[in-house]
């Protein structure tokens, strides 16, 4: 497989408090330095709580946010370039190959357009006239991909349940025919009985276009279960990246024991707060709830490093104390 | 012993909205009580309805029998609380609806103890503090330390944990099931998650369409869902340890139902693998044994 993105050392930090007239230097420290590689066609699950920073990773490779410092270089068919916001035809070019499908359908759907406008809006005026029928085709292939009717281009919104309308979005994302979906959350907000769906959906569009995807959620066994690697996000920073059944075999990462135990199983923890650190942290984020933590976790960050590489990859963890 | 919370064939439109359809249940002290269903099921509307909060656009038929000690929790914390008070006024203003004579002093008292009995460290530095300083989790904490405040013997959680993450969750079930231990308090549980409700509840009651489609032990409705809607919900959580390439989904297919336009017959017969003609012709009527019940007319276990 080829690598189609490559992320290096990415960081991202926001003002707690915005505003003109803000005294406060506050800020809340979402990407911690990230250091990724996806490949051509796979599934790439990222796991983490509410704060990690997973959403911003996510937003930062659709220049959604513009990274503080670090690369993502994007390995296109023919050539390889550097993400950059300013070069905008280029942005434009990468825009449609990486798409981001977001958590909430409903409120990411304008609920004033028909499904046929919500899929070409974005197309639409760089579509010469003699590419329009194009344009339409693609729309037909894009809603019978996901699954809707080819009358469905004319309704709204909301005409449609939570499930279909997470379909639509879908949908708008396949019509430029991308190599990568970065699905953020996209099952969250739906019934359980709905989700499986949405799931086998994903599934079968992967396999259909040849998709690379990046799965986001905070729902560790889904996420194992549809992915090829794992990486497990924590303060910012990658913790622990493995695929998908060495992870559920093998968790070496405190954080990742957690996870797994937190699902249906022991809860004996204190009581801590999970919040995304407002003061650029020393040591390892995870320290305040680690119970190997040492000295050392406190003052140095720790990297994240090859612990071993069995059949299907290589297994990383960024932790001091866990020995590979 | 009577029930601490009964509840008999509750009927609640809102307009043309047909929200719950006829739902029984009841509480003995002490126990849990699982409420599991899909949004538009019933199981928050029953809820709201069993505490008396609905408002004045609810039609409500049915009998509600509640302790007076009943209190409820909901499903985002950070909407639950005025923004611009903090903690020691919050808790005030709760003791003295009970208590109109209230000093300062002793609500911070009885407020320190409610929130070490939820485990909020370093409580009494605490209470000046405004709800946009805590987490999610810390808030949930708050709100089940007010829940207390009026030494309730019920306990109505409306997707406590659902806005909260994994490991906030299980903290927060923990701390649930200690306070069912420790203060014999009887709980109801609200979720759309079987796999959470299935943690804490002893028995559960099964909420589709507006209708109890099951109930019974915890253990024995999952171990032996009668209705095929139980098994399928089931069988469709992603288990842990599988994988897209070894292991095909289960999938309930179909949409959930509308319930402006219910179904003449069993709600879950459009999306049933065991669907047959009776069941789309009329609801299947509620069929009791022992702790058991079931709406079905082919069930997969007998009773």
């Amino acid at each position: 497989m080829s690598d189609l993105l490559t992320i290096r050392n990415l960081t991202k930090s926001f003002a707690l408090h915005a505003g003109l007239f803000s005294s406060s230097t506050d800020r809340v420290y979402a990407l911690m330095g990230v250091d990724l590689t996806l490949q051509a066609g796979e599934t790439y699950g990222l796991v983490g709580e509410s704060g990690s920073g997973k959403s911003t990773l996510a937003r930062t490779l659709v220049q959604l946010e513009v990274q503080d410092s670090g690369t993502v270089e994007y390995h296109g068919t023919d050539a390889s370039w550097v993400v950059d916001p300013t070069h905008k035809s280029r942005l434009e070019a990468y825009r449609r190959e990486v798409k981001y499908v977001f958590q909430d359908p409903s409120s990411s759907l304008d609920p004033r357009m028909s499904v046929r406008e919500l899929l070409t809006v974005g197309s639409r005026h760089r579509t010469p006239r003699k590419e329009r029928a194009d344009l339409e085709n693609r729309v037909m292939t894009g809603l019978e991909a996901v699954g809707l009717r080819p009358t469905d281009a004319d309704r709204r919104p909301s005409e449609f349940s939570g499930g279909q309308r997470q379909r639509i979005a879908l949908a708008r994302a396949l019509v430029t025919r991308p190599r990568l979906l970065l699905c953020d959350e996209v099952v969250s907000a739906l019934d359980v009985s709905v989700r499986g769906q949405i799931l086998e959906l994903l599934l079968d569009l992967k396999r259909r276009f040849d998709l690379a995807l990046v799965f986001i959620a905070h729902d560790l066994d889904v996420v194992a279960y549809m992915a090829d690697r794992v990486g497990v996000f924590y303060g910012g920073l990658l913790m622990e990246e493995a695929s998908s059944t060495e992870l559920t075999a093998r968790p070496l990462h405190p954080y990742t024991k957690l996870l797994y135990e937190s699902s249906p199983g022991s809860r004996t923890l204190a009581p801590v707060q999970a919040a995304a650190p407002t003061t650029r942290p020393k040591g390892c984020p995870f320290e305040p709830r680690c119970p190997l933590a040492v000295g050392r976790c406190r003052v140095e960050v720790p990297s994240l490093r090859v612990v071993g590489a069995p059949e299907g990859g290589v297994h990383k963890v960024a932790c001091h104390e866990v020995k590979g | 012993m009577a029930p601490l919370l009964s509840v008999q064939d509750l009927r609640v439109t809102f307009g043309d909205v047909q929200a719950v359809r006829g739902v029984s249940f009841f509480l003995n002290s002490g126990e849990c009580l699982g409420i599991v269903g899909e949004s538009g099921s019933g199981k928050s509307v029953s809820a709201w309805a069993a505490a008396g909060l609905l408002g004045k656009d609810a039609k409500i038929q049915g009998t509600i029998v509640r302790s007076p000690r009943t209190a409820m929790i909901f499903q985002e914390p950070s909407r639950s609380f005025d923004p611009i008070m903090n903690l020691e006024n919050t808790f005030l203003e709760t003791f003295r609806v009970q208590k109109p004579k209230t000093t300062r002093e002793e609500a911070r008292d009885r407020a320190v103890a409610l929130l070490g009995e939820v485990h909020i460290a370093g409580a009494r530095d605490r209470l000046g503090s405004f709800p946009h300083q805590f987490s999610g989790g810390m808030l949930q904490r708050v709100m089940i330390a007010l829940a207390l405040a009026g030494d309730p013997e019920v306990l109505l959680c409306d997707e406590p944990t659902t806005a909260l993450d994994v490991t906030i969750q299980a903290q927060i079930l923990a701390l649930l099931k200690e306070l069912q231990t420790k203060r014999h308090l009887a709980l109801v549980f609200i979720s759309h998650d079987l796999e959470t409700v299935a943690q804490v509840a002893d028995r559960l009651l099964v909420l589709y369409g507006g209708l109890v489609l099951e109930e019974g032990r915890t253990a024995e409705v999952l171990d032996h869902p009668a209705h095929p809607y139980t098994k399928a919900l089931w069988d469709s959580r992603v288990r842990r340890g599988t994988h897209y390439l070894t292991d095909p989904l289960i999938l309930i297919g179909g949409q959930p139902p509308d319930p402006r336009v219910p179904e003449p017959g069993c709600p879950f017969a459009p999306r049933c693998g065991r669907v047959r003609p009776e069941c789309r012709a009329g609801i299947p009527p509620l069929e009791s044994a022992g702790p058991r019940t079931r709406r079905c007319f082919f069930p997969l276990e007998a009773l």
